[in-house]
């Protein structure tokens, strides 16, 4: 069972300027309520990149390696999060939309070993933890259109 | 226009139970029903070209037709001038009018597709329309040596469209897909059929999951170009490929399919509604329709990039 949630907001802001923000994973400490630090360890930020992300989730602070997938300029972001018990996507698809942009957000989850058994519990968490991503998201791309 | 609860719960239900809402009589009772979106207006596409690829046969007749009698110059895209050019005349024959033009490329061949889109002089085109199918009966291969109806169903259109994509600046793209995409997942570790046992069928819906599951991808990449991307299924229409590839199926539902016009009818609404419809979306008898009836045809976001790199690199769009 890989528990999954796909929600889709619309912003003012460029498709150019949203994929450049999603695609530097720093950046994960504005627009994800979870993220407490998030640095880049390796590569230069393109395909391969590797980021430490520390973050909260569902009440205790877990360090995962995440690595840039796919980038594609400017409609598509993926990012796969990893450590010994879980495996994580964060998919974003931007697509431009009256001079700003709508974009669909995907967090895919699977785990393995004695977490496996958490699966249940994060696919009835994950439409709260979606809508409060969403909200933050959605405010930290609409402030870097602001001004433009 | 939101159609009112009663009506969209009866939509809802014929849809669900296929035949109900996949024969003739789901259109003909859908059309009565409240909410169902207006006709294009005679004339509201004159001026306009439109392309229908796999014009000469099938679904494709029947989108020409249409298209003509809301006043589109059709360039009818077909592999075989010969059979096209008496299509074109039955056409001319019944509509004098009619403002067709006959174009040959083969989609199935990724080197055809480029010469056409080189020679092809027109500078806006408003509507491409990739109705082009096969149901190969045994394993067969396109000039490039991939599984001919991913060759077609994919990698053609996506690639004649990415080479036009400027002239179809604030345009629209249909892709004509099938329901029969609902029974099948996404093949992303063997798109080109090389492992198990090659079935017409299968291989024909897997194609057009892949063409559903892209179809998100692909509206991303192009509403850079304000494309209104699409893909839609015509439900059960009696095509030269039912009546070749699955004669049973034929046998026992002839009586309920839907001639050529009807099949085509959500291709023509696609290309010609306005405002334009929601791009990305998956559509049925002028309406959006989920694209998975269960969760078990789901693809993983790996399984998503897979297909995804497969049909850039395959399609040589980058």
């Amino acid at each position: 069972m890989k528990p999954s949630v796909t929600r889709t907001l619309i912003t003012s802001t460029s498709p150019e300027q949203v994929f450049a923000f999603l695609a530097d994973f720093r950046n994960a400490e504005e627009w994800d309520p979870g993220t407490k630090s998030c640095e880049l360890v390796a590569g230069d930020g393109g395909v391969g990149s590797v980021y430490r992300n520390v973050s909260a989730f569902m009440g205790r602070e877990t360090e995962i390696s995440y690595t840039t997938e796919e980038l594609e300029l400017p409609t598509r972001v993926h990012l796969v999060g990893r450590n010994e018990q879980f495996e994580g996507h964060d998919v974003f698809g931007v697509r431009a939309r009256d001079g700003g942009a709508e974009v669909t957000y995907h967090a895919e989850f699977s785990f393995s070993g004695a977490a496996r058994y958490a699966a249940p519990l994060v696919a009835a968490y994950l439409p709260f933890l979606a809508r409060s991503t969403i909200r933050q998201l959605k405010i930290s791309l609409d402030s870097l259109g602001v001004g433009q | 226009m939101r159609a009112p609860l009663p009506a969209r719960a009866l939509d809802v239900l014929m849809d669900r139970t296929l035949a109900p809402g996949y024969s003739r009589a789901g259109l003909a009772l859908r059309r009565r029903l409240p909410g169902w979106p207006v006709d294009p207006l005679p004339g509201s596409l004159s001026g306009r070209h439109v392309l229908v690829t796999g014009a000469s046969s099938g679904l494709g007749i029947g989108c020409v037709e249409s298209l003509v009698e809301l006043g589109a110059t059709v360039h009818m895209v077909v592999r075989d001038e010969l059979k096209g050019g008496r299509v074109l005349d039955q056409i001319h024959a019944r509509r004098p009018d009619a403002d067709l033009r006959l174009e040959r490329c083969d989609l199935a061949d990724l080197d055809d597709i480029r010469r056409f889109v080189s020679e092809m002089d027109l500078a806006e085109i408003h509507a491409l329309i990739h109705n082009a199918g096969v149901m190969p009966p045994s394993r067969a291969e396109s000039p490039q040596g991939h599984e001919l109806s991913m060759a077609v169903h994919v990698l053609g259109p996506v690639l004649m469209t990415e080479l036009l994509r400027e002239r179809l600046h604030d345009g629209r793209l249909v892709l004509v897909s099938s329901g029969g995409m609902y029974a099948q997942r996404l093949p992303a570790d063997d798109p080109e059929f090389r492992s198990g046992d090659y079935a017409p069928a299968v291989a024909y819906a897997r194609s057009k999951r892949m063409q559903v599951e892209m179809l998100p991808l692909l509206a991303d990449r192009w509403s850079l170009d304000a494309i209104t991307v699409a893909a839609m299924h015509p439900g059960w229409a009696d095509t030269p490929g039912v009546q070749e590839s699955l004669p049973r199926f034929r046998r026992l539902t002839r009586r309920i399919l839907r001639d050529e016009v009807e099949g085509a009818d959500t291709s023509v609404w696609l290309a010609a509604t306005e405002p334009a419809p929601p791009t990305g979306r998956f559509w049925h008898d002028r309406a959006v329709r989920p694209t998975h009836l269960t969760p078990s045809t789901r693809p993983s976001a790996d399984e998503v990039a897979e297909a995804w790199a497969w049909l850039r690199s395959a399609a040589g769009v980058d």
